[in-house]
């Protein structure tokens, strides 16, 4: 990794920010306390100098100019601090203490103050740099007071003792910052190497699937954070692509596999035709008509299909609505009703008010259709039971039962299946997809087909306990 | 002779529609792209529209907007692919008259054709209080049928059947259209369950008559004639 894309990196550059930031508050706060620090220092130094002042003023006016130079030539007292002088006139030091007698002899401080300031009363705090010899240069704040003719008195501090303070402050401040700064970039690094690591290995594994491995996933490190939640969603999302993915090549594969079988048996037929109408040419009419009859079962078959992988695919009805299930059962009884009596079988409705469900009611009509058309087709004696109701568990259930011949326990899962047909059932015309599509909307509308054993056999209007039969049932949600 | 104006973009289909209703005697012209069926559909003068969903530039679901729009109220019979079921929806919502989806029998098409053609002569779809088809009188107001002098008892939705059949008296529908047209629902009935249906019409129709009015025709569906 350069050097610049490592700075374009964002969690670095927020590092850096960081810093920045931080490094301006820390001075503002620094500066903040600079003066006031200051300022209180000058404050303290300024009364402790006019207090002493006034001590002196005191001796002078009442012991006389001799005393107070006697005082202050004899005052080596601890408190080294202060600078204390006696002037003349012409400026020349009359008397001084101890203190200033060291700082003038290491060449820091003139023996004599700024005529400027001589003979002036009360002066305002003056301030002057001292540079002794062998020494640091330090600060000297005080006043000079003229208190009679040729006495004119100076007392300064010595403020050093504030600006040593001030200066171990600066140091520590800077020591700290370049801390700060080193720390900071080393923290940015850090925190920039575990977030390039997650965001690479995403990258990874989605330039994985960009070229084609669906089963790629983003390891967990289980620490629980945002990345591994990131990376979970990633995985989840992978999962269900790779399902959609997997179910459409499913559904692709089993078009060109359900097609296969009415394919080869239509070609077989039509090699059979031309074998008739080339032994008796009278034939073609019939032979064309048959061949054409079958071209539509095959097409009726493929829209089927279609239909179906698409519910499977989409997973969901189209245009879904919301409809009287007792309208929808009535109109299909009242259009099977007559295929049943027709076959000699009763066509008994059992329907329950307001239910309603929600979906596509053509694909709905067409599975009830499907059940009952089944019903009546392999019922040979007996009748056919078309209920509606609620379920306990307040799904919508519309069941059609029969006493026909039945399906065994082992085969009901099979008849599901696309083309499947049983041996006893060969004879009847269709295409084993009648219950596949049943199966499919049921599932496209969230709900299911079941298959049961039916009542038994119809006898003189009662159901006998005996035979078989079967019991079909599309059962929805509620709304 | 009807007028149909077809917009496909494939011609061999085209062409084989063409073909298909020139048997029935229906007169087609044809366009094969979205722009020009417009402006076919502008200028000229026809009974009804067969449009194809798919085509490039202007599809059918907006060529079909547009023209609703600027108030050409032709009837429109909406063509696409194989199970496209929202499809259907969309085209009747754009204002199609009726659908069918690929591939279809030609006698479907024929006979889903003729009954638009029709409707759009009638103007309104039928507001007269009595239907006539030969011998045959429907009162739509009193609900009686009488074949002759003989009065025919119909179950209501024998009625209903029988109402849309003499609507199309002469012409061929299909068991499609019968489920769509009368019992109000859209698939593939599969099964003859139409057929027992029309024959306990038929029953009713033709008893006792030397003639059969209603008939089978083969490969197609059913057609009444006087």
């Amino acid at each position: 990794m350069s050097w610049r894309s490592f700075l374009r990196q964002t969690p670095f550059r927020l590092t850096l920010l960081f810093i920045v930031v931080y490094a301006f508050v820390a001075g503002m706060i620094f500066g903040y306390f600079y003066f006031a620090n200051a300022a209180e220092t000058r404050a303290l130094t300024d009364m402790r100098v006019r207090m002493r002042v006034d001590h002196f003023r005191d001796i002078y006016e009442v012991q006389g100019p001799e005393a107070l130079r006697r005082i202050i030539a004899h005052d080596d007292s601890p408190d080294w601090f202060m600078v204390e002088q006696v002037h003349n006139d012409q400026g020349q030091v009359t008397a001084q203490n101890r203190r200033a007698t060291d700082l003038v002899s290491q060449g820091g401080l003139a023996d004599a103050v700024p005529m400027s300031v001589v003979g002036a009363q009360d002066s305002e705090p003056v301030q002057q740099r001292i540079d002794p010899s062998g020494s640091k240069p330090f600060y000297l704040r005080g006043q000079v007071v003229r208190l009679g003719s040729d006495v004119t008195l100076y007392v300064a501090m010595d403020t050093s003792w504030a600006d040593r303070g001030w200066h171990m402050g600066v140091k520590a401040i800077w020591g700290g910052a370049g801390l700060l700064i080193v720390l900071g970039l080393m923290a940015g690094l850090l925190i920039n190497r575990e977030v390039s690591r997650s965001v690479h290995d995403l990258m990874k594994v989605l330039d994985a699937v960009k070229e084609g491995d669906l089963k790629a996933r983003v390891v967990l490190r289980e620490s629980g954070d945002e990345f591994d939640a990131l990376a979970e969603r990633i995985n989840d999302t992978l999962d269900r692509m790779e399902g959609t993915i997997g179910n459409l090549k499913y559904a692709g594969d089993a078009i060109a596999h359900d097609l296969r079988t009415p394919l080869s048996r239509l070609r077989t037929r039509l090699e059979v035709a031309l074998y008739e109408v080339e032994t008796d040419a009278a034939q073609a009419p019939d032979v064309l008509e048959r061949a054409l009859a079958d071209t539509d079962q095959l097409l009726r078959t493929f829209q089927t299909v279609f239909a179906m992988s698409r519910l499977e695919a989409q997973g969901k009805a189209p245009d879904p609505q919301v409809f009287d299930a007792q309208a929808l059962a009535c109109d299909m009884a009242e259009l099977f009703e007559p295929l049943a009596q027709d076959k000699g079988l009763a066509f008994d409705t059992e329907f329950a008010n307001d239910l309603k469900v929600y979906g596509n009611r053509d694909f709905l009509a067409q599975a009830l259709a499907n059940l009952l058309d089944n019903a009546i087709k392999y019922t040979e004696n007996g009748g056919i039971t078309f209920r509606l109701r609620e379920t306990s568990g307040g799904d919508v259930e519309f069941s059609v039962t029969d006493t026909g011949q039945g399906v065994p326990e082992a085969d009901r899962l099979r008849i599901i299946q696309r083309f499947v047909r049983l041996e006893s059932s060969r004879s009847l015309p269709g295409a084993g997809l009648g219950l596949s599509l049943v199966e499919a909307v049921a599932r496209a509308h969230g709900g299911r087909l079941a298959i049961d054993e039916g009542p038994g056999i119809y006898k003189k209007g009662i159901y006998v306990n005996r035979g078989p039969g079967l019991r079909t049932a599309l059962v929805l949600p509620p709304v | 002779m009807t007028q149909v104006l077809i917009v496909e973009d494939d011609v061999d289909a085209a062409l084989t529609m063409q073909k298909g209703l020139r048997e029935a005697d229906i007169h087609a012209t044809l366009t094969h792209d979205g722009e020009t069926g417009l402006r076919a559909l502008r200028a000229g003068a026809f009974d009804v529209v067969i449009l194809d969903r798919m085509m490039p530039g202007l599809d059918g679901i907006a060529l079909l907007e547009r023209a609703r729009q600027e108030g050409i109220d032709i009837p429109v019979l909406f063509l696409s692919a194989l199970g496209e079921l929202e499809d259907r929806v969309y085209g009747l919502k754009a204002g199609a008259d009726d659908y069918l989806t690929k591939p279809y029998a030609l006698a479907e098409l024929v006979a889903r054709v003729e009954a638009l053609a029709r409707r759009k002569d009638n103007g309104t779809g039928g507001l007269e209080a009595v239907l006539k088809v030969g011998a045959l009188e429907m009162n739509l107001i009193t609900r009686i049928v009488r074949r002759g002098d003989q009065e025919i008892d119909l179950q209501p939705r024998e009625f209903q059947l029988l109402e849309f059949l003499m609507r199309n008296a002469g012409r061929s529908v299909t068991r499609t259209m019968l489920l769509e047209k009368v019992w109000a629902y859209h698939f593939d009935p599969q099964t003859n369950v139409i057929d027992v249906h029309v024959s306990r019409l038929r029953a009713k129709l033709d008893k006792g008559f030397d003639r059969a009015m209603l008939h089978t025709v083969r490969g197609e569906g059913y057609q009444l004639l006087p």
